[in-house]
């Protein structure tokens, strides 16, 4: 069962995301503040599947603390913003730092756990192909040394990579995987 | 002292004491002055005495604005039997005494026998022989009056008619001194209060007063520069106070105009016979009508409007109501000050605006994350409450409650999408683009179809193009489309038209300068418009006539605009509709499109 940890400094919002995750059949785990979270991330047992993520908790900049943290105890954890209030220029900075989606919490119109639920599952999937890819590089032999980091994240952006040429197929494809 | 030289020549120039409305005004200015000159005073009057061999006497000065002579400095016997000192009417007709009939004239006179004088008129009943000289500025203007009085049947002759004309022009010279001490005095105090920034209103009001006393003149006027090419009254003493906010030039019309148009001044001493005179607004009927003076107030880029002083003309010779060079030099120097003190004022309003801006922002960014969280948790529950409903097999009543819940869930997250927007409006990414193209567009896209509502197009921006945050300035156009459609209420006409203006015809327009020229965009309807008083205030962030709705969305729209270095106004006529009216920088090759 995937292990999902969610960080958010409002109660509502805690139970009202574990409640539906619950019922899709996860895991939950919850946080209430960045420094909680990091200690989450960061303390003994497995490290979490998927990551959702407040942005203005502390600080206006904690969910990037977030990622960075989540990145740093396993490239594989993937980590989903969810912000009441999204701006650009946020959004592109977590992206950059490697998140899975950059989500606002109130959308007209839009349904949000819907849609949310649809990205845990891309995310988790993404994260299982990531960490297979790096497992098949391993037997494979490449070379690598088993543990090192710059592997995975190699072996992670190989797979990301693929995947987003697999969904835009009007882009040609320049190499295959591995190259 | 020496008596009787002759007429003094070629000193200072001052201005003469023409009266001016404000009394108490003229009455300090005047008294502070004689003060400081009292001594030197006394002592010519001492000495006018004694060269005359008179009993009594008076130094005269004339108020043009009563058109009385004031006593100022009485000497000699017989004062004391008097309670008040006598105001002597001028300019009309009938007996006012010699010392009227002097000032009238400009010429001294001399009775040996008052009783049958045609001009007497007794204040004293002992007075047989009375001698007066009129008191002269350099341009020949009389201000004052100097007179002798005797108990002795002709105790006057020509040789102390001519020591008297000399202390005269001593007198003249001292009351010159005093005068330029006040003046001093009142630019000082003017300087010190223009530099505060304060209410433009109160400014624009303190610097007509002090115009007028300073330059002696009747009535003293301010027009500013409000629209590229109009000026409205702003501030008056006098006769066109009730026309202020009312009385417009057109830039170049008048003399009035004429000043602005070429940032020049004009004094003149008959108005009517120059060929740019219009007498559009004038403060005396034209014909009395006798020194007019108008200066440019210097803007950091251009002119910000006029000052114009007015001098009436009497009936009778001898008063030269002519402006001169030092009254233009003083006057210039009251509007650089008055034009920086008007500037100040802007950038403080400006200021304080932003920063009125930038307080709700960041109480909307608050409130927004806060109500969003609360937001998002009652989706989740009525989600998980549809979801339970469903798997009991309840009943369609349930459900449709949990519908109804839904839709209230989703007014309030386009409740919060404003605040965003409000706080987002300042944030802009931008592109280049076809403003025609756009505005086209935007219309086909959103303005709303089967209202009933008349929709007509002029653009003719000719392929100017913009840089601008599409998004948001599509939001803007919506907004007013919407707006206009709604209060029309199925009938009626919505006009949208575009247009360029020049790099020469904009100068400041709604408060905001477009060096480069700019584009025109405006939406006007034929409903019920915009009352005079809310012509501002509809663009305040929360303010709303209607019922529903936050009022968020002009103060947005206003908010977007600004953002793109442009600028928005409301002109329609209250009862004809509303007609707003967008201005946009154009682009020019040379500047990046993005930012």
């Amino acid at each position: 069962m995937s292990r999902i940890l969610v960080i958010d400094d409002e109660e509502e919002v805690r139970e009202a995301l574990k409640r539906r995750l619950e019922r899709e059949g996860y895991q939950v785990h919850l946080a209430d503040s960045q420094i909680q979270g990091i200690e989450a991330i960061s303390g003994e047992g497995e490290p979490f599947d998927l990551i959702i993520t407040d942005m203005l908790m502390e600080t206006p900049e904690s969910g990037i603390e977030i990622i960075k943290a989540a990145a740093e105890r396993d490239v594989f954890t993937e980590v989903i913003v969810l912000t009441a209030y999204g701006n650009v220029a946020n959004a592109v900075e977590c992206m950059r730092r490697g998140a899975f989606d950059y989500i606002e919490k109130n959308i007209p119109g839009v349904d949000v756990y819907e849609l949310l639920t649809i990205k845990v599952e891309q995310a988790l999937q993404l994260r299982e192909g990531a960490r297979s890819a790096f497992s098949n590089l391993q037997q494979v032999g490449y070379g690598f040394p088993a543990s090192g980091q710059a592997a995975k994240v190699w072996a992670k952006a190989a797979h990301r990579l693929s995947e987003s040429e697999q969904r835009s197929p009007g882009r040609p494809r320049t190499s295959s995987k591995g190259d | 002292m020496s008596v009787g030289s002759g007429p003094v020549t070629d000193w200072e120039t001052m201005a003469d004491h023409a009266g001016d409305p404000s009394k108490d005004r003229h009455e300090q200015v005047a008294s502070i002055a004689i003060r400081l000159c009292q001594e030197l005073l006394d002592t010519i009057m001492r000495n006018s005495l004694r060269a005359c061999r008179a009993n009594n006497g008076c130094l005269y000065q004339v108020d043009y604005g009563s058109r009385e002579l004031l006593a100022l400095l009485p000497v000699g016997e017989g004062w004391e039997e008097i309670e008040e000192h006598p105001r002597i009417r001028l300019f009309e007709a009938g007996r006012h005494g010699i010392t009227s009939h002097v000032a009238s004239t400009g010429t001294p006179y001399l009775s040996g026998d008052v009783s049958e004088d045609p001009h007497y008129k007794a204040a004293f009943q002992w007075v047989k022989s009375e001698l007066a000289v009129p008191v002269k500025d350099r341009s020949g203007r009389v201000i004052g009056v100097l007179n002798m009085e005797s108990r002795e049947a002709n105790a006057f002759d020509r040789v102390h008619l001519r020591r008297l004309e000399g202390l005269a022009g001593q007198a003249a010279l001292v009351m010159a001194l005093a005068d330029y001490e006040a003046r001093e005095k009142s630019l000082l105090e003017v300087g010190k209060s223009l530099a505060v920034p304060m209410d433009t209103r109160a400014v624009v009001s303190d610097v007509v007063d002090i115009a007028a006393v300073l330059l002696k003149a009747q009535d003293c006027s301010l027009f500013l520069v409000e629209d590229t090419d109009r000026l409205t009254l702003r501030a008056s003493v006098g006769s066109l106070s009730r026309f202020i906010a009312k009385a417009t030039y057109r830039v170049g019309e008048g003399l009035t105009g004429w000043v602005v148009a070429h940032n020049q001044a004009i004094r003149i001493p008959d108005p009517r016979s120059d060929p740019r005179w219009r007498g559009l607004y004038s403060e005396f009927p034209p014909e009395e009508l006798a020194a007019f003076l108008a200066v440019p107030v210097p803007g950091r880029e251009g002119v910000l409007g006029v000052i114009r002083v007015v001098r009436r003309t009497w009936p009778g010779r001898g008063f030269d109501g002519e402006f001169t060079e030092s009254d233009e030099e003083l006057m210039a120097t009251l509007a650089s000050q008055l034009g920086v003190a008007l500037e100040n004022a802007k950038l403080v309003q400006r200021l304080v605006e932003a920063e009125r801006m930038a307080a709700w922002g960041q109480m909307s960014a608050r409130a927004v994350h806060m109500i969003g969280n609360t937001v998002f948790a009652l989706k989740g529950e009525l989600n998980e409450l549809s979801h339970c409903l469903r798997g009991e097999g309840a009943g369609q009543g349930l459900l449709q409650l949990v519908e109804r819940a839904n839709k209230g869930i989703f007014r309030l997250e386009e409740v919060l999408q404003e605040f965003k927007d409000f706080v987002m409006a300042t944030r802009l990414v931008t592109s280049r683009c076809d403003l025609d193209e756009l505005i086209r567009d935007v219309l086909d896209e959103s303005f709303p179809q089967g209202t009933g509502v008349q929709l007509v197009e002029e653009l003719g921006a000719q392929g100017t193009e913009v840089v601008v945050d599409v998004p948001k300035f599509r939001r803007c156009c919506e907004e007013l489309l919407l707006d206009a459609v709604r209060a029309l209420q199925g009938k009626g006409t919505v006009t949208v038209k575009t247009s360029c203006i020049g790099k020469e015809e904009t100068g400041l327009i709604g408060g905001v300068r477009f060096p480069g020229g700019a584009v025109q965009i405006e939406i006007s309807d034929d409903g019920p418009g915009v009352s005079r008083e809310n012509k501002e205030r509809i663009f305040s962030p929360f303010f709303t006539t209607r019922a529903q709705g936050m009022g968020l969305g002009l103060s947005i729209v206003k908010g977007i605009i600004e953002s793109h270095g442009g600028a928005i106004r409301e002109v329609g006529e209250e009862g004809k509709g509303a007609h707003f009216v967008i201005l946009l920088p154009r682009w020019e090759p040379g500047e990046s499109a993005h930012e």
